[in-house]
């Protein structure tokens, strides 16, 4: 087992907590490393969600990934989220709680959308300080995950890894490095994925992000409705060479498929582990599997493709 | 990397007051209807960033793929697909009622005026029956409930459903043993107000609403069209959950306007005698009522001043 980071263990490999997965999670009781909720899907939940919840918990490591913590916004804190925020964690004892480096709303109003920031020097600092605000309140160091983006801003004076490094060492938070947001964003503005990975402080990851997305041929979304592709893998081996080894969290959020299929995604992981690094994928190397032709989409959909990940809620009625 | 020095850029993006403005201006640009190029136009945009002196491509990078329109609109285009799609998880039967193209246009519609203002998307549609039911055309005859009505009730009894499925309920908490209610006499129920379960709802509606959502999710999607609206025929269901799952229990009229006034809070004995001279109702129908709730555990117990 590898050495724990920022004083967070490595839970092994896990996989998203779904609704759609719940009957099979609660009849057999798969053998699963750990599991990722998305925190609004439980926080104010006084039914099933939460009833099923409590009883992963039991059996399960559970961390608590957020969607709405907008650290980025320059709309204050919502201090009554972070207050049932900072409830649900102290029911469940998750093992940390994280979030993503954007702003999801301003004005009082939330898109519900992980949207860039511009990477300046004044948005690090605002940044920081509300890192630095969340977790006194949360009484925890965050972790924070890189987005995936579509679009960048001509104000930027840093590329995003020069961003996010310098975010966790001034905020002393931890890192939730998504590597396929990395391959997204890679492709999306066209820089080198491997440069972004070997520039991240290796000891402030405690966690990985893999996913599926969807290729529109000129761009990729961050659709999570896919098998992880070859080169999301290979950047995976990249850095789990790198970091020796941290949780590994597969996000399944559209057309999931049933539980055990999901499951053997994330076990592939253990393939990249060790393995010679000669094939780190680029963004421009060889066909991408999820390109919206080859998953059998009309070349238009694309336009219809959201980015996830989407919180919800699937109502059962007699 | 593809960004200029920030001093080029006609967007001055050195401190946070600047970082308000491009965040109101990209959420203006993003979440209009119309298009990236309509929300560059929006009052939100325009207000701080006008297109004539700053358009989409000064303050945006392109890709070698794509220009800085088409980028931005993939954020554009997310953000109604994604809240309808919420939209949709809450009211499915009356999406498929609609159909897709008929929701999603009430839906944008809706959004417009009523973005998201929460943290979480649960809350998103709590308004939307409203909004139906002021957008709706005028009854042809004013006394005669039509297919609008319809629509604005099923919008109502979904929401229902939505907000006692993941509502506070009585899983974990106290129920009324149907014998102990039966001890409840005397002078005790003189004054004894039942206390209702917490995820116990009344619903009325000129349709019966209930009936036709159990058809209609028992249709396949490709029958769904051949459902017509129901006739107009007054309907009352008392909603409520069992083992984290929302049951619905159809009631007589005499029996809902009961329920009704036992949980405002009418004191016991008092409220059934009233009930039974106003609507000639029989001992043994009461008594029938009453075990039926009981069993479905309506009431959680009773309190007493």
């Amino acid at each position: 087992m590898q050495v724990p980071r920022l004083g967070l263990p490595n839970l092994g490999l896990g996989v998203g907590l779904r609704a759609v997965h719940y009957p099979y999670l609660l009849r057999e009781n798969p053998a699963v490393d750990w599991f990722e909720i998305i925190s609004e899907n439980y926080m104010d939940s006084q039914g099933r969600p939460r009833h099923v919840l409590e009883r992963i918990a039991s059996r399960y490591p559970v961390v608590m990934h957020g969607v709405s913590l907008s650290i980025g916004s320059t709309d204050p804190l919502d201090l009554d989220y972070l207050r049932r925020l900072k409830a649900l964690a102290d029911a469940i004892r998750p093992a940390w709680i994280s979030d993503h480096v954007c702003w999801t709303g301003v004005a009082g109003c939330n898109t519900h959308d992980l949207l860039p920031l511009p990477l300046t020097e004044a948005s690090l600092r605002h940044v920081v300080s509300r890192v630095r605000q969340v977790q006194e309140i949360l009484e925890r160091r965050l972790v924070l995950e890189n987005p995936s983006s579509y679009v960048g801003f001509r104000g930027s004076t840093m590329p995003e890894w020069e961003f996010i490094a310098r975010m966790a060492e001034d905020a002393d938070c931890g890192l939730l490095l998504d590597v396929n947001n990395v391959y997204v964003s890679a492709t999306n503005h066209e820089f080198d994925p491997e440069a972004f990975i070997r520039a991240i402080p290796t000891h402030r990851i405690v966690q990985f992000h893999i996913a599926g997305h969807t290729h529109c041929g000129t761009h990729i979304i961050d659709t999570h409705d896919h098998p992880v592709v070859d080169p999301v893998w290979n950047l995976y081996r990249l850095a789990h060479q790198l970091t020796g080894g941290v949780s590994t969290l597969l996000e399944w959020d559209a057309h999931i498929p049933p539980f055990p299929v999901v499951h053997a995604e994330v076990l592939k992981a253990r393939a990249y582990w060790g393995l010679p690094d000669s094939k780190i994928g680029t963004p421009t190397g060889g066909a991408d599997p999820n390109r919206a032709l080859d998953a059998g989409n009309d070349p238009g959909d694309w336009r219809t493709a959201v980015p996830q990940p989407l919180h919800s809620l699937l109502v059962e009625v007699e | 990397m593809n960004s200029r020095p920030f001093e080029n850029s006609p967007a001055s993006l050195s401190d946070a007051t600047e970082l308000a403005r491009i965040q109101r201006w990209f959420q203006g640009v993003i979440s209009n209807p119309d298009g990236v190029a309509a929300g560059a136009e929006s009052p939100e945009a325009q207000n701080e960033f006008p297109s004539a002196t700053h358009p989409l491509e000064s303050i945006l990078t392109g890709s070698s793929k794509l220009d800085p329109a088409d980028r931005i609109a993939v954020y554009a285009n997310a953000y109604f697909a994604r809240l309808v799609e919420c939209l949709g998880e809450v009211f499915p039967i009356l999406k498929r009622t609609l159909g897709a193209e008929g929701f999603d246009g009430f839906a944008v519609e809706y959004l417009k005026g009523n973005p998201s203002r929460s943290y979480t998307l649960h809350r998103l549609g709590e308004k939307f029956p409203e909004y139906l039911a002021a957008s709706r055309p005028p009854r042809e005859d004013a006394n005669t409930p039509d297919w609008a009505d319809f629509l604005v009730d099923l919008a109502r009894f979904e929401l229902v459903l939505y907000e006692v499925f993941d509502g506070p309920g009585i899983e974990q908490g106290p129920k009324l043993d149907p014998a102990r209610l039966a001890e409840l006499d005397g002078p005790v129920a003189e004054t004894a107000r039942l206390l209702p379960a917490p995820c116990l709802r009344l619903f009325r509606s000129e349709f019966p609403v209930s009936d036709f959502y159990t058809e209609a999710r028992e249709a396949d999607d490709g029958d769904v069209d051949g459902l017509e609206f129901p006739e107009p025929k007054e309907s009352f269901v008392a909603i409520t959950r069992c083992n984290y799952v929302v049951r619905r229990l159809p009631l007589e009229r005499e029996e809902f306007v009961l329920l009704q006034e036992l949980m405002a809070g009418a004191p016991l004995n008092p409220l059934l005698e009233r009930a039974a001279e106003r609507d000639a109702l029989s001992e043994s129908r009461i008594s029938h009522w009453f075990a039926r709730w009981a069993s479905e555990d309506l009431f959680t117990g009773w309190s007493t001043p």
